[in-house]
């Protein structure tokens, strides 16, 4: 399960099946509608298994799978105790499209835009969002409790995607993307700034992967690869869990994209997690 | 030279218990090579301290108990004999071979010196010493041994250790910085030369030569960490300072010191080979340096190391003490110097107090390394793509020159095929034709 793209994340996740047992899992899933016998003591004809076999799957991934309310309750909580903090002046919830968009009203920044999303490795979490005109910076909030990847691979496969939105789309760009959610800090995925977390809704939650985005230059052939950008957010954001402004670049990582002469496009991913600890994955 | 450490007491121990048994040892390097047979107890016997598929795990031991006297000072006595069975019994497939020999029995006589001292078959009377005393295994109570001559002097047990331990139809791989270890020893006794080793060890003189020269990488990394790494930490790491050995060999000195700096770095941080290899460049300690100083996470490392290090002459003495003082300071060096004395458990101290675990910096800098290398490995791809026009067509302009140079020894042969050959000149021209010139 193990992949180069790990090293995008200062984590990896603990206790999840190798990837040999799931596809034996799978299979069996899949063998079970010929067993007649078996699908007789539940009633279930193999034609009916069939046929309800796509709904079925869909009913248990949506019940096993974090909610939208549970999601978003998570965040909220978050946002919330930034607020509380004194960070931010006031949090709201402005009907935005599809999505969920909360707005923080951040001093000395403007308006904080945060757009609400499941795991990066899908086109709904990594390229369909706009960014809201009012906002001064723009994050994607990754809230991912998939075990299926480590955490690196994941933000790896998001930030792809985000590539390819990056490189097509003028009008957008993002300050950066964040990867955070109520996994983060538990056994599943041990954290390493677990020293740095902070009591929210009765959970420690350790202080969030901040990755800053590159800004858009259509002349240019590099693209943040050198951490140049620094938008004012990351910084507020790490003083929720107790990061001082001074300690903010040990804790802030960066995506960066590169375009050759011959047109190949590199992506470097770069997670900070404390002094003399950083991990970088370049594709 | 005669074996000055014979125990007259157990020699004769011995010879009062040799029965009528021979056996013939081809490795002996004397004429006469029947040798006696007799049955010793597991626990009279002496392991060799001399043993060298165990050097490097001496050194350890060695460091560990703080003691640079443990095997030397009274080898077949208690404490140098219980630490050297901690190690056998301690070694890769140790139960493996209890097992075998539980079910097998001793398949093969060990040998030992006039005075019971085991020249050959260490593992072995481990194994039995272990079942016999752990595992309560009674028919492992003796080992039976070949007895050398009482005069046999110590280069001629030298000799057939060389033989007995290198020759490949051997059970166990030595390890290479053992092996390493073992040729440089016979080197210094044989005048410095690798052909007569490589005779001695059945190899060839460009393979002894290469571990030797492995071998002497690791010491100078071995030397710079002051006790904080041993020999025995680098037999996973054979690859990387075999490449490393081969590179710098003709290398300018400050290159060399360039890479050379990266390679200790990165085996220190645990980086892949792979990715060094990238690396084998006049700049690869400036680059790996660009990459841990843009990261500030790592350049709180570098100001305290800078701090440590009161100026550049400091740098270059430390260097120049275990290298010589003709050596090039790469911009790694006081990084290196820092870094090698430390432990993976040990925790180093920011100029602001902080402290980080020396393993998390490691890990830090194998990803700092590895983004160099990756970075490194694209120039070398783009330098070879931007190149490759040029070098095919000088290639081809040399190859249409010695055809044209041939051409006159081959019209001597009436069967030569002139028609053939125009055919393929103007395959030439056309292609030629086919160049499209300056398109800028």
């Amino acid at each position: 399960m193990t992949s180069a793209a790990d090293a995008a994340a200062p984590c990896r996740h603990v206790g999840s099946p190798p990837s040999a047992v799931v596809e034996r899992a799978a299979k069996l899933i899949k063998e079970l509608g010929t067993q007649r016998d078996l699908l007789a003591l539940y009633g279930i004809s193999p034609s009916e298994f069939s046929s309800a076999f796509p709904a079925a799957i869909e009913s248990v991934r949506g019940s096993m799978s974090a909610s939208n309310s549970n999601r978003r309750q998570f965040l909220r909580s978050v946002l919330d105790h930034v607020v509380e903090r004194g960070l931010a002046t006031s949090l709201s919830t402005p009907a935005y499209g599809e999505d969920t968009v909360y707005r923080l009203n951040v001093p000395g920044i403007g308006a904080v835009a945060i757009i609400q999303k499941g795991c990066p490795d899908g086109a709904h979490s990594s390229t369909r969002w706009s960014a809201p005109v009012w906002a001064e910076e723009t994050y994607l909030w990754w809230l991912c409790s998939s075990m299926n990847t480590h955490p690196g691979e994941h933000i790896s496969k998001g930030v792809n995607r985000l590539r390819q939105k990056f490189l097509s789309d003028e009008s957008n760009t993002l300050s950066g993307v964040i990867f955070n959610n109520e996994l983060c800090g538990t056994q599943q995925r041990p954290c390493p700034k677990r020293d740095r977390s902070a009591l929210i809704d009765g959970q420690l939650v350790p202080a969030p992967c901040i990755f800053v985005m590159p800004a858009r230059d259509k002349n240019g052939s590099s693209w943040n690869w050198n951490d140049e950008r620094t938008p004012k957010f990351p910084a507020r954001l790490l003083q929720a869990f107790d990061i001082a402004p001074s300690e903010a670049a040990l804790f802030t990582g960066f995506i960066g994209f590169q375009q050759k002469d011959n047109g190949a496009l590199r992506t470097t991913i770069t997670t900070r997690f404390g002094a003399g600890r950083s991990s970088t994955y370049r594709s | 030279m005669t074996n000055p450490v014979i125990d007259q007491e157990r020699a004769s121990f011995i010879n009062a218990r040799k029965g009528s048994e021979h056996a013939r040892v081809p490795a002996w390097p004397r004429t006469d090579k029947e040798l006696k047979i007799v049955e010793l107890e597991v626990d009279w016997v002496r392991l060799s301290t001399l043993n060298h598929r165990t050097k490097a795990e001496q050194r350890a031991e060695v460091a560990r108990a703080a003691n640079p006297t443990l095997f030397t000072l009274d080898p077949l006595g208690r404490t140098a004999q219980d630490a050297q069975y901690k190690i056998l019994s301690k070694q890769e497939a140790f139960d493996d071979l209890k097992h075998d020999m539980q079910e097998r029995g001793q398949q093969e006589p060990a040998i030992v010196t006039a005075d019971g001292v085991l020249i050959n078959g260490n593992r072995r009377a481990a194994a039995l010493r272990s079942l016999y005393f752990d595992d309560k295994h009674l028919a492992a109570k003796y080992v039976r041994c070949l007895v050398l001559p009482a005069d046999a002097t110590v280069a001629e047990l030298i000799d057939l250790e060389t033989e007995l331990q290198i020759a490949r139809d051997f059970k166990q791989e030595y390890g290479w910085i053992n092996e390493a270890l073992l040729i440089e020893e016979l080197f210094e006794r044989e005048n410095k030369d690798f052909a007569t080793v490589a005779t001695r060890m059945h190899r060839k003189a460009a393979d002894v030569r290469s571990l030797y020269d492995k071998l002497q990488q690791v010491h100078q990394l071995v030397d710079l960490s002051c006790g904080a790494r041993l020999h025995i930490d680098f037999n996973e790491n054979e690859s990387a300072f075999d490449e490393l050995a081969k590179h710098i060999k003709n290398k300018q000195p400050a290159e060399a010191e360039a890479v050379r700096s990266v390679y200790f770095i990165g085996t220190l941080a645990g980086a892949n080979y792979r990715d060094l290899r990238n690396l084998r460049r006049a700049d690869a300690a400036a680059l790996v340096r660009d990459e841990i100083e843009s990261d500030p996470t790592l350049k709180q490392i570098l100001d305290a190391v800078e701090e440590a290090l009161p100026g550049p002459a400091t740098e270059v003495d430390i260097l120049d003490d275990l290298l010589g003082a003709d050596t090039d300071a790469s911009p790694l060096t006081p990084l290196l110097a820092l870094l090698a004395t430390k432990k993976p458990d040990e925790t180093l101290v920011l100029p602001d107090g902080r402290e980080v675990d020396v393993q998390d910096v490691f890990g830090s800098i194998q990803s700092a390394i590895a983004a160099a290398a990756d970075d490194a490995k694209e120039d070398q791809n783009d330098q070879a793509t931007l190149t490759a026009p040029l070098n095919r067509v000088k290639k081809a302009i040399g190859e249409f020159e010695r055809a044209l140079a041939a051409l006159p020894k081959a019209r001597l042969f009436s069967a030569f095929d002139e028609a053939a050959v125009s055919r393929q000149v103007l395959k030439l021209r056309e292609l030629i034709d086919k160049y499209p010139g300056d398109e800028s």
